[in-house]
């Protein structure tokens, strides 16, 4: 069960171990297969020009990933199709994922730009970065330019727009929290908390120090030895291996509400002294600079270094710096959760619900300085709704136990941590089971202040479950059916 | 022994508890009624089952929430044991139940007799059309009751109408709070006597200002009885037993060598179909059937460990923190309002029910985290069931393999109703405790912490 001293960073996928800082121009386009005979060569040469984990890119870089659908027009067998995670094959829209996930009234799938029943299905979802517009463009069209000749089409071209200082559309500071993965740390810095290798990457162990569900395949379905054997020992080969779920959720950002909102709940309550900043960075967590209000509970200081390097039990058990209903206090609890908060249990716990986050923004911004207090200047600049948002991308093992927990049990779930009726401020439904849920609660003394009527601030419009395969998968995904590998039968449809 | 004879056996043991268990009554009680479909007539009844679902509290066939002392009830259809392979399907109807369970099924003849000869009329030996009577209906239903070996109760003695009494309390204070002008209020006994004032002078809250019914103080002192009896017992067989049981115990580690894991996977369509109908409210109600391994030793062991489990979470467990031993390290699951465990069939299947707070993933994410060696000790007398290493490790702590058992043997609830779908276990406990603390005395930090409640 030991994992390798080294991992084979040349099969891994570079998006799995950096976000392309150095990057800031990206796009994402959304693929489809339209003749199988002709898209398997191109697509074979494709994964020669993928950005592997083991070079660090400085110029552009490309990553690919493949939905369910996409595996099933790559005429893969049912046997193996069978072997992926449920919630990979079941998709983002089935009745049940839409009411876990907030995605019904105005977040249905119907109405989504992409990934939904009334759009065209997508098959693969190519990832590309550059260090500037000029490279960016250069690299899609070309890429285009060959998959068009080559039986594949594109559906949609999703843009993003870098902002100053890692910001995301209300004026904070994003990217801080991310999961710490020994083995991805070239500099081996010692961390108190490090998350399992298998919580991200399949074939390693997890969480519970096991191996998670991966696709396995039979030696006779892969005669060309193309895989690596199954690192749990079994005789079979395993496409899983250094690959892993990746997770996309296009989120429309309604800045000008958001802001609006806490304006109004500032006039509403006396407590808070007046400050709709303030209040925002409740709902948050974080100061716009990006200091936890657990480093800092009075006022937002920039200066501290490590903003991610603090716990919620021993400073604010009760929630009276940062609240129990914030966004980053419910989306990773760090040690304020049962069983036995402040523990490393309580650690290990929240660790087994950990998403490796990749996304970016797109949209131009409210206002350029992203200051909210110039937003704040003049709420109703805009004569026309602009969309701009966040294209959420996290990367996990297990989507069930990782995304949708955290999106469902901890975001959406308006009992979260003994409160009643406070979804996620920002991203949680304001409906559940068939009532409004629209408050948030600021813990303090003598007692709460409670928001009430938060409008929703932020809108799926679009989304997808992913697999994104190692080198060696995706060159077995894209190789024609060996001897042995016998084209799929369709036994009636797909689940 | 005959069947028939064993049946009677059985009728027997059952008039026993029951006349055993009016003589010093449980408050909460679960009433669990096993009924024979006919075969022609599951259509129609699977029609109006799904009728009632459609509205639990309020359909016209079964409005539940006419039951002013129910707490969850759900109808489930069960097949058949796979041998001998005839039709089998039995109709089970499942209640949580303030009083005993005997005065709910007459409440039912009372309250709703038309919605049962709806329903009960697919049933084998209900009374035909002419002879339906309240006393022939009682008495179809109190034959087919069956004992559940375990049955856990989140706390024992809070009562449905509790329940939703110190909701509208919590609601009420919820907009007294929102409402008032704290400004000039900065100790926390101030507010605490405002609000107490509050109730008091509002007469639709004043009962907050009492205790609930609690059982009492001879109910208790019975019940410490029972459990230092039930102790005493345990010890005994402990202390004469111990060369037994250590045989025992090394002939079942043995035998986890040898018995038979689960490798397969529940089909996906399958597993999307069961989440069809869940997390429509804060809570869910779970069903699972399974067969028992064969042969005496595993049947002889199953009803052990679920005797030592019904001590157990009736004497200890009966607080909110279910399996949560903190000297031990245990930590317990606070998610869950009632479960049980019913053997059917002479004891070939085991049928186990709750009501849970959250999804099934982290229902599931409990009991691998926290109570993995309770549900061990009990489940892996079931067959297929993930390994286990000494009976407590290992087993459900294979995250996949025992998410994959669950769904091998989930089933579908087809009625499910809760008088309270907004309320996790953990609110329902918040509530009591607001409303516990409107009386007595309390210093700063004791208000301090009473408020932190709302
Ligand atoms: C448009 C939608 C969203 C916005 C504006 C947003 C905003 C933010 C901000 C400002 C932070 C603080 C920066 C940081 O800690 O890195 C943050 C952190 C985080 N968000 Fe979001 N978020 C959004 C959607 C989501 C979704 C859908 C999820 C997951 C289901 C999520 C999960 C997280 C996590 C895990 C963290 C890190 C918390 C920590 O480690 O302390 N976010 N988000």
């Amino acid at each position: 069960m030991a994992i390798p001293d080294t991992l084979e960073f040349d099969d891994i996928q570079g998006l799995v171990i950096r976000g392309y800082g150095a990057l800031p121009a990206a796009c994402y386009l959304l693929l489809k297969i339209r003749d199988l005979r002709r898209a398997r060569p191109w697509l074979r040469e494709l994964t020669g020009q993928i950005s592997y984990a083991s070079h660090r890119p400085d110029e552009q870089a490309v990553n690919l990933a493949v939905t369910y659908h996409g595996l099933t027009n790559l005429r893969i067998e049912q046997t193996i199709l069978e072997r992926f995670s449920d919630e990979f094959r079941s998709g983002m829209t089935t009745p049940h994922k839409r009411r876990i996930l907030g995605d019904e009234g105005d977040n249905a799938p119907e109405q989504w730009l992409w990934g939904g029943p009334n759009t065209t299905q997508v098959d693969l979802l190519l990832m590309c970065f550059g260090q500037d517009t000029v490279t960016l463009n250069t690299l899609c069209h070309q890429l285009r330019d060959g998959m068009t000749d080559h039986g594949l089409a594109q559906i949609a071209r999703l843009d993003t727009e870098p902002l100053p200082d890692f910001k995301e559309h209300f004026g904070f500071r994003d990217s801080i929290g991310q999961p710490y993965i020994a083995e991805f740390d070239l500099w081996d810095r010692p961390h108190p908390n490090p998350v399992p290798l298998g919580e991200f990457l399949l074939g390693y162990p997890n969480g519970y120090g096991r191996f998670t569900q991966r696709p396995l395949v039979e030696p006779g379905q892969d005669q060309h030895n193309l895989l690596a054997a199954d690192p749990e020992g079994s005789d079979q080969h395993d496409l899983g291996l250094n690959g892993t779920y990746l997770v996309f959720r296009q989120l429309d950002q309604d800045v000008p509400g958001f802001w609006h909102a806490m304006k109004h709940q500032a006039e509403a309550t006396d407590h808070e002294r007046a400050d709709p900043v303030r209040i925002a960075a409740k709902l948050v967590g974080r100061w716009p600079s990006g200091t936890a209000l657990v480093q800092s509970p009075t006022r937002d200081d920039p200066s501290v270094i490590d903003k991610d390097d603090f716990r919620y039990h021993r400073s604010d058990q009760e929630g009276l710096k940062c609240p129990l209903g914030a966004h980053i206090r419910r989306t990773h609890p760090r040690d304020s959760l049962p069983p036995e908060p402040g523990s490393e249990k309580s650690v290990a716990f929240s660790n087994r619900h950990r998403l490796l986050r990749r996304g970016r923004v797109y949209g131009t911004p409210f206002d350029d300085s992203l200051d909210p207090a110039r937003f704040l200047d003049d709420l109703d600049r805009e004569e026309a709704p602009v969309a701009r948002g966040l294209h959420f991308i996290c990367l996990n093992g297990n989507i069930g136990r990782q995304f949708e927990f955290v999106q469902h049990t901890w975001a959406n779930n308006p009992n979260f941590n003994g409160l009643y009726q406070d979804p996620d401020p920002l991203v949680g439904a304001r409906q559940a089971y068939g009532l409004p849920q629209q408050q948030f609660t600021i813990q303090q003394r003598p007692a709460r202040c409670k928001l009430q009527d938060l409008p929703a601030f932020v809108q799926t419009r679009g989304g997808g479950y992913f697999f994104l395969p190692s080198r060696r998968a995706l060159t077995f995904l894209f190789s024609p059916p060996a001897n042995g590998r016998r084209p799929r039968t369709r036994k009636g449809a797909t689940p | 022994m005959p069947e028939g004879q064993r049946e009677f056996m059985k009728r027997v043991i059952h008039g026993v508890k029951v006349a055993l268990a009016s003589l010093h009554p449980m408050p909460q009680n679960a009433l669990t009624i096993r009924m024979p479909v006919v075969a022609s007539r599951e259509p129609t009844l699977r029609q109006v089952l799904a009728d009632i679902n459609d509205d639990p509290p309020d359909n016209p066939v079964m409005p539940f929430s006419v039951f002013s002392q129910l707490h969850f009830a759900r109808f489930l259809l069960l097949d058949g044991p796979n041998d001998p392979e005839t039709y089998g399907t039995t109709l089970i109807f499942m209640a949580n139940v303030d009083g005993s369970a005997t005065q709910f099924i007459d409440e039912m003849v009372q309250q709703v007799a038309h919605g049962l000869d709806q329903v009960l009329n697919a049933c084998r030996g209900y009374p035909p059309r002419r002879k339906r009577t309240r006393a022939s209906r009682r008495a179809y239903l109190r034959r087919h009751t069956i004992d559940s070996q375990a049955f856990y109760i989140n706390t024992v003695g809070r009562s449905a109408r509790q329940i939703r009494q110190e909701d509208e309390l919590h609601q009420a204070l919820q907009s007294f709070l929102s409402d008032l002008d704290a400004a000039n209020i900065v100790t926390a006994q101030e507010l605490r006597s405002i609000i107490i004032e509050y109730v008091s002078g509002n007469p639709e809250l004043s009962w907050a200002l009492t205790s609930p019914n609690r059982p009492s103080l001879i109910w208790r002192a019975v019940e410490d009885l029972r459990f230092a009896t039930l102790m005493a017992l345990g010890g005994l067989i402990l202390f004469w037993g111990w060369p037994i049981l250590l045989v025992w115990l090394l002939v079942l580690r043995g035998r986890e060598f040898s018995d038979e894991e689960y490798t397969h996977r529940p089909a996906l369509s399958r597993l999307n179909q069961l989440r069809a109908t869940e997390d429509i409210a804060a809570h869910n109600p779970f069903a699972a059937v399974g067969y028992v391994k064969p042969g005496w030793l595993r049947r002889t062991n199953a009803r052990a460990l679920l005797a030592a489990a019904q001590a157990t979470l009736r004497h200890v467990f009966n607080k909110g923190d279910l399996a949560g031993v903190p000297v031990l390290g245990l930590d317990g699951v606070d998610t869950i309002h009632f479960a049980r465990w019913t053997l059917l069939d002479n004891d070939r299947r085991l049928l186990f029910t709750s009501n849970y707070d959250g999804s099934l993933e982290s229902y599931m994410v409990d009991f691998i985290d926290k109570v993995a060696w309770g549900l061990n000790l009990i489940f892996s007398n079931g067959v297929g069931y993930p390994r286990t290493r000494w009976l407590v490790h290992e087993g459900a702590r294979k995250e996949q393999r025992f998410k994959d058992y669950l769904g091998l043997h989930q089933i579908e609830n087809q009625v499910w109703f809760t008088p309270y779908p907004h309320l996790t276990a953990v609110n329902i406990a918040n509530n009591e405790a607001i409303r516990e603390g409107l009386q007595g005395g309390m210093d700063e930090a004791q208000a301090q912490a009473w408020l932190r409640r709302l």
